[in-house]
């Protein structure tokens, strides 16, 4: 692995100060406690730098990080995660582009101001049915060391991959994580991978005799999680030194082969060797210690940079730490690596038990290499690639433009997509796009070192997918849809409702599905490789309804309205409820509620029916049907009146007042069935043969079924009714009138006795009326019982101003 | 002898009236059913104005039409004068106490006819009433039609107080559904004296022509009986 480094002076002072406390493993508030103290060093650094900066030192660009790593995961992976803390989009140089995801995505997270975190994330693309593009697969075994360059090939897939990044800064920490499928197709963190990323520390010339030196460090990465012991991961790393004094452009790329200057690849061009071995150290960082340990980091030396500008690059290869680790805190034990390079030295003491290490393989698999170059002041450069936007998605802010010698000057010429812009300044392009499609342009750069570089991009928006209409709203299953919108090239996933849809997308624009035959009323939602879109509102899915229950399931008659709930599926805004054949007013409550107020008149008397719900066109039909009884109750007879009974034949109307009369009610007089008019639930009438009606029958109402049955038994009253002249008070509008009321049936009537007078004619008035009913004024005839065979007396009062005839018809009522 | 009175004297003559009786039975209802009413104002105050009162009403408006001719007023010493010049009429009514007064249910259902007469004592009232044309009510009749005679006293705007039922009917008349003619008579109390309407009951009045014919009927019985005083006796041997 080899490292290149480049560095601006005031970049490289705050860098040493950060490195030093990353080397503490001094966390950011930490950090800002310490400040106090550090701001008058800055200072004094600052100011020394300045006057002593070599005349091509103006401009650097931080540093390199290019290495290969293993999928230690155990899973297939389909992506790769750096998060580099205290760095923003813009730090971001250069990336390595040529492995199985080609481009990363470059983000930013600023939630946290003063250390905002930039991301840069490889990810697998996903086919159109889903499925990832790209892997990275598990190794079939250990991966031998891969000197730092062995993953770059992209047609090959044998369980490691070559990323690389470069940025501004010194960042406070890098991680490195795998992405892995969560089983839902979504991307998560597969682990933490133990690579470190080094740290390159530039010191300034402090006399002017003195050059400038740089330091490079390595420290174990963070780990994911507190620790619960006082030692984190153990890791082997084993630096070697690749190069120096080497004033050359270094590009990341660059960085997967020894000297690029020197195809031969066996030495430096000033003569030195290509690789110089250093040593093993064991990295571990200790919690409790306030910098992190003995194991905790491993410095360089530092290094002149005589001519201020030369390229420090290292490489560091990782491998796990197998040897025996203290129980209690996590410490590894063995810290030195034989010359074998697999077992280790000494004798340690675990558990109670002294182990020789001589016979303990204390180095395991090789993990990776990490390659890292610096450059105290690197030449202007231009980045391979520019990520692929989204419109209407905040573009991160990217150097387009890195290193080179203030001024620099930039020229942007071809095309951008509305909202992005390039700032000729600072070589950055910024902003959101708001349109998509495919863009290119040309960036020429040039310097105050004579440096000249121009390229071409193409910088491509995708449209994130949106639905903005569909057509039709509604509709039974296998009903062909059509979605409006954007971004639905490469939609992975349709639903109605949540259930799968077969689809076809048309355009970008339009995309066609079929309702699918399980689906439900429910939003349409499209999954695209831009993210997801759902309809605003339901498509309507027209079903058969089906009824399961109904409540109540039956009733009395009479007792009605009442609320009828219906349970079941298929239900619509449209759907109606019919209850004995007959349609009725419905409140849709959801997909499997209705509900609806059966009205008194079809629930009057009993009868056995069926309730179903149909949906209304376009709907899809009646459903079946549930069965409905209305049960008639026992009638109650309260009292019996009859008309005056005259001599003769024919028949006589009977007043049956009671409860619980239904419209097929039958009234019987003694042995013989009449039919019955239905007034209300109180009250009957019947037209009864005199030869029934004399004799004092018995009378009864009977309520068919369902249910009903016969009622209390009474005795049929027989009375007449005679009536004397109309005598008027002299010279007045009164007027009185006997009536003589005789009980004519064979036993007593229970008193009270009364006399209605029904259908009184308008000009008169009863004026002596002991009540009315229903409009008709009466009289008492006797309070007590009227005993067979006798009679009463009664002078009816009028007042008649008009003096018409006075005219009504007379009825008597007894309990 | 007195056998022989009876076979010879009183069975002819019993046989003459029985046929006469017989022809005014039969010749009574086909006539007007005529009605003598009499009623002593003695016990009315001298000086104070009283009306008589009639009225024939209607029971019901499917009753055939009632018609009540009153007529032969009579005024008893101490009486009133007879026509007083104040009436009070409603209904359909015709007529006054100078001649006759003639009531209808004909248009009308209740009629009523009034007229003044002075009181005093002693004093008697007394006319004549021919309902034979009051309807006889059907079975389904909610009422029979009525007469009724009564006395107003102008001086109070009362009438006079009576043991009718209503307290103020002196005389009545109506018929039940089998045309039977149902006559009340009452009476007025004054100073602890009851002083009580009087009529002929509900026989028809006999026309001129019957009381001729009974009278040569009870002439030619005179002279038979006479004759036979005169004659033999036959006896049984």
């Amino acid at each position: 692995m080899m490292i290149t480094h480049h560095c601006r002076q005031l970049r490289s002072c705050v860098s040493t100060l950060l490195t030093h406390q990353q080397r503490c493993a001094v966390t950011a508030p930490a950090l800002l406690s310490i400040m106090p103290l550090l701001l008058p060093i800055i200072l004094v650094l600052l100011s020394l730098s300045m006057l002593v900066t070599p005349a091509r030192a103006s401009q650097a660009y931080g540093s390199i990080n290019n290495f290969d790593v293993v999928n230690d995961t155990g899973v297939t992976c389909h992506g790769f995660e750096i998060e580099i803390m205290d760095a923003r989009s813009k730090d971001i140089t250069y990336t390595y582009d040529y492995n199985h995801y080609g481009v990363p995505k470059i983000s930013e997270d600023t939630s946290d101001p003063v250390h905002p975190r930039a991301f840069v994330r490889y990810q697998s693309s996903k086919n159109s049915d889903g499925t990832w593009a790209s892997y990275t697969a598990v190794p079939s075994g250990p991966i031998s060391p891969t000197m730092g360059h062995q993953f770059t090939n992209p047609s090959v897939n044998f369980g490691g991959e070559h990323f690389g990044v470069g940025f501004y800064g010194n960042p406070a920490s890098v991680k490195y994580s795998w992405l892995k499928d969560d089983g839902t197709g979504n991307l998560v963190f597969a682990g933490a991978v133990i690579i470190a990323t080094p740290s390159f520390t530039y010191i300034p010339p402090v006399v002017p005799a003195a050059p400038p030196q740089v330091q490079a460090a390595i420290v174990p990465p963070p780990p994911p999680a507190p620790p619960i012991l006082e030692f984190g991961t153990a890791s082997w790393v084993k630096e070697t030194r690749t190069s120096t004094h080497n004033n050359g452009v270094v590009k990341i790329e660059d960085l997967v082969s020894d000297d690029p200057a020197d195809p031969a690849a066996k030495s430096w061009r000033n003569g030195e060797p290509d690789e110089v071995e250093v040593e093993w150290q064991l990295l571990q960082t200790d919690y409790n210690a306030g910098n992190g340990g003995a194991n905790g980091v491993m410095n360089g030396a530092p290094e002149d940079l005589p001519n201020g500008d030369e390229v420090i690059t290292r490489r560091y290869d990782f491998y796990k730490y197998v040897g025996p680790i203290d129980p209690d805190t996590g410490e590894a034990l063995a810290d030195v690596v034989a010359a074998d390079g697999k077992h280790g030295v000494g004798v340690v003491t675990v558990n109670g038990v002294d182990t020789d290490l001589s016979t303990v393989v204390i180095v395991g698999d090789y993990v990776g290499a990490q390659m890292a170059g610096f450059d105290a002041a690197a030449k202007i450069g231009l980045i391979d690639h520019v990520q692929e936007g989204l419109q209407n998605d905040a573009y991160p802010d990217r150097s387009i433009v890195v290193g080179g010698t203030s001024p620099i000057i930039n020229t942007l010429t071809g095309a951008l997509p509305n909202g992005l812009s390039f700032n000729a300044a600072t070589g950055v392009l910024s902003g959101t796009p708001t349109e998509s499609g495919s863009f290119q342009f040309t960036v020429h750069s040039t310097d105050a070192s004579n440096g000249d570089v121009t390229k071409n991009y193409t910088l491509v928006v995708v449209s994130v997918t949106q639905v903005t209409s569909f057509a039709p709203t509604s509709g039974p299953v296998l009903t062909n849809v059509v979605l409006t919108g954007a971004g639905f090239t490469g939609a992975t996933s349709v639903t109605v409702n949540g259930v799968g849809a077969t689809f076809t997308v048309n355009s970008d624009t339009r995309l066609t599905l079929t309702v699918p035959a399980n689906a439900t009323t429910g939003t349409i939602s499209v999954t695209g490789p831009n993210g997801a879109a759902s309809t605003l509102t339901a498509f309507t899915v027209y079903r058969t309804p089906t009824v399961s229950s109904i409540s109540p399931t039956s009733i009395t008659a009479g007792s009605g309205p009442f609320t009828l709930s219906v349970s079941g599926t298929g239900f619509l805004p449209s759907s109606r409820i019919y209850f004995a054949g007959q349609q009725v007013a419905t409140t849709y409550v959801n997909a499997t509620s209705v509900r609806a107020i059966i009205p008194s008149l079809a629930v009057a008397s009993g009868v056995a029916t069926t309730v179903s719900v149909t949906n209304l066109a376009p709907g899809s039909g009646k459903s079946n049907a549930v069965s409905f009884i209305v049960n008639n109750p026992v009638p109650i007879v309260g009292s019996v009146a009859s008309s005056p009974i005259p001599a003769g034949t024919g028949k006589v109307t009977i007043v049956v007042n009671g409860s619980r009369f239904v419209p097929t009610s039958i009234i019987k007089v003694g042995l013989s069935a009449l039919k019955a008019s239905f007034v209300n639930a109180t009250t009957l009438t019947v037209p009864v043969p005199m030869a029934l009606a004399s004799g004092g029958a018995g009378l009864t109402v009977v309520n068919p079924a369902p249910q009903g049955g016969a009622s209390n038994a009474v005795l049929l009253p027989t009375v007449t009714v005679t009536a004397g002249g109309f005598v008027r008070v002299p010279r007045t509008a009164v007027f009185t009138q006997t009536v003589t009321v005789a009980n004519t049936s064979l036993v007593a009537l229970q008193g009270p006795v009364s006399l209605f007078l029904d259908s009184l004619s308008a000009n008169a008035t009863l004026s002596n009326a002991a009540g009315s009913v229903l409009g008709s004024p009466y009289v008492i005839v006797t309070a007590g019982n009227l005993p067979s065979g006798s009679s009463g007396t009664v002078i009816l009062k009028f007042s008649d101003p008009t003096l018409k005839s006075i005219t009504y018809t007379p009825r008597v009522t007894h309990n | 002898m007195g056998h022989i009175f009876f076979q010879h004297i009183v069975r002819p003559i019993a046989a003459v009236t029985l046929a006469m009786l017989i022809m005014v039975a039969v010749d009574g209802p086909v006539r007007a059913q005529l009605f003598n009413v009499n009623l002593d104002l003695t016990g009315l105050q001298v000086g104070d104005t009283y009306a008589v009162d009639f009225q024939l009403n209607q029971g019901d408006p499917t009753n055939a039409i009632s018609t009540a001719s009153i007529g032969s007023f009579v005024y008893g010493p101490g009486g009133g004068s007879g026509a007083p010049a104040s009436i009070f009429s409603s209904g359909n009514t015709v007529g006054n106490l100078a001649s006759t007064v003639t009531l209808s249910t004909s248009g009308s259902a209740f009629n009523e006819f009034s007229q003044d007469i002075n009181g005093g004592a002693p004093g008697l009232f007394g006319f004549t009433v021919d309902i034979s044309a009051l309807g006889v009510p059907t079975p389904t009749s909610a009422g029979a039609d009525q007469f009724v005679f009564s006395i107003y006293d102008v001086t109070t705007s009362t009438s006079l107080a009576t043991n009718g039922p209503n307290t103020f009917e002196l005389f009545t008349i109506t018929k039940d559904t089998a045309g039977a003619s149902q006559v009340q008579t009452y009476g007025y109390t004054n100073g602890g004296t009851t002083y009580t309407t009087t009529s002929n009951g509900a026989a028809p009045a006999p026309e001129l022509s019957t009381w001729v014919t009974f009278g040569m009927l009870l002439v030619m019985m005179f002279f038979a009986i006479a004759r036979n005083r005169r004659a033999p006796v036959a006896t049984v041997p």
